[in-house]
């Protein structure tokens, strides 16, 4: 009995997490992604969170960002290695200087 | 003659390199080439067993380097009638017995007798990795769809571009079609946007491949196998022919299981 418990409980369990989770191979792009600029740029992970941050924070004083929406990208074109960042915008007629603190 | 030298690279190791390397000597000799394969992987060498070569070897590569022998003397010719020759790592060196200079030059001896040199290069980035790339003025970057595989494909690929080797392509290896359907494993896509390389060839997983080491006997001498396929379709692309890559789609159904295990209408896989 506790058996068939287990084995009804295994398998909705199983069902539960493939509609829960996304593609194995989603994750694997996702980490991958994070893990080639940190290899590429020679950066920790914890420096390159610093950096996002700082950029951030340069961008936002002169406009409206979204402080969830910024993306990394690091492209090589032959021997160069290329930093790519988007950054959302989120309130283009807002491109006064916001007051400094 | 002016041959073209091309190493063949992975990083990582186990992902087949030497494998491809076999496979690939083979299918340019097919082609009507004369080809030389050059086991660069000292104190570790393999090339010869998936040749089926072991027992042919007098001489290798360090012989000849440190000239104790001529180069005629350590070029192993393959059992199959194509012009194609091995040369094999020596075993109970180290991978600083040579130089990446002597292998160069070694190399630029060899095109002049051969259409194509390719050089097996060893796992890891040190020393043996050096060597072999040194020699080349192409590469080919072997994978397999898989986290860390990608990952030291990439460091290669920073590697090479460093070291002036532009361009590297790229054969993703052991490619199961049925977990990329069901999305479990990354496709030629999701490797191609996260290395920013080209894909020179697709290779399916397949059984084939390993019944071929087991024999010494490269499996692009079994043109229904899927594998063998593949090594062909890269070969030819090497070549310089344009050709389409390998479309690998899923088995389906039994028949077309039953006409593979068969060997009617013989293929696995679709051919776009």
């Amino acid at each position: 009995m506790r058996e068939l418990l287990r084995w009804l409980f295994n398998l909705t369990g199983t069902q539960l997490d493939q509609a829960t989770e996304m593609l194995s191979k989603d994750t694997a792009k996702q980490r991958l992604k994070l893990v080639l600029i940190q290899d590429r740029l020679e950066l920790a992970p914890e420096k390159l969170e610093e950096m996002k941050a700082e950029i951030w924070e340069v961008v936002s004083k002169y406009m409206v960002v979204d402080d969830e929406f910024m993306e990394f990208e690091v492209r090589r074109v032959d021997d160069l290695t290329v930093l790519v960042s988007n950054i959302e915008v989120k309130d283009l007629s807002d491109l006064a200087p916001a007051p400094t603190a | 003659m002016k041959g073209r030298t091309i190493v063949i690279t992975s990083g990582k190791g186990g992902v087949g390199k030497t494998t491809a390397t076999a496979n690939l000597g083979t299918g340019l000799a097919m082609r009507g080439h004369r080809v030389v394969v050059v086991d660069t992987d000292i104190g570790l060498r393999n090339l010869d067993v998936i040749m089926g070569l072991e027992n042919r070897i007098v001489y290798d590569v360090v012989n000849v380097i440190e000239g104790t022998c001529k180069l005629s003397q350590a070029l192993i010719g393959d059992k199959h009638d194509f012009e194609l020759y091995l040369i094999p790592a020596a075993q109970t060196r180290d991978k600083n017995s040579i130089e990446p200079e002597q292998l160069r030059e070694l190399c630029a001896e060899l095109e002049e007798q051969f259409d194509y040199v390719l050089i097996d290069c060893p796992a890891g980035i040190e020393q043996g990795f050096k060597n072999a790339t040194a020699a080349a003025k192409e590469a080919i970057i072997v994978t397999t769809p898989e986290v860390s595989a990608i990952r030291d494909a990439d460091r290669v690929i920073g590697l090479l571009e460093s070291a002036g080797l532009h361009r590297p392509r790229l054969i993703i290896n052991r490619i199961a079609p049925e977990m990329v359907k069901r999305g479990d494993m990354m496709d030629q896509k999701d490797v191609e946007a996260l290395l920013a390389v080209e894909v020179i060839g697709l290779v399916p997983a397949d059984e084939n491949t390993v019944v071929a080491a087991n024999r010494g006997v490269p499996v692009v001498h079994n043109p229904k196998s899927s594998a063998g396929q593949a090594f062909l379709r890269i070969a030819a692309r090497v070549d310089g022919e344009d050709i389409p890559l390998m479309d690998l789609e899923p088995k389906t159904g039994l028949i077309s299981r039953f006409k593979d295990l068969v060997g009617i209408g013989g293929r696995t896989y679709s051919h776009a």
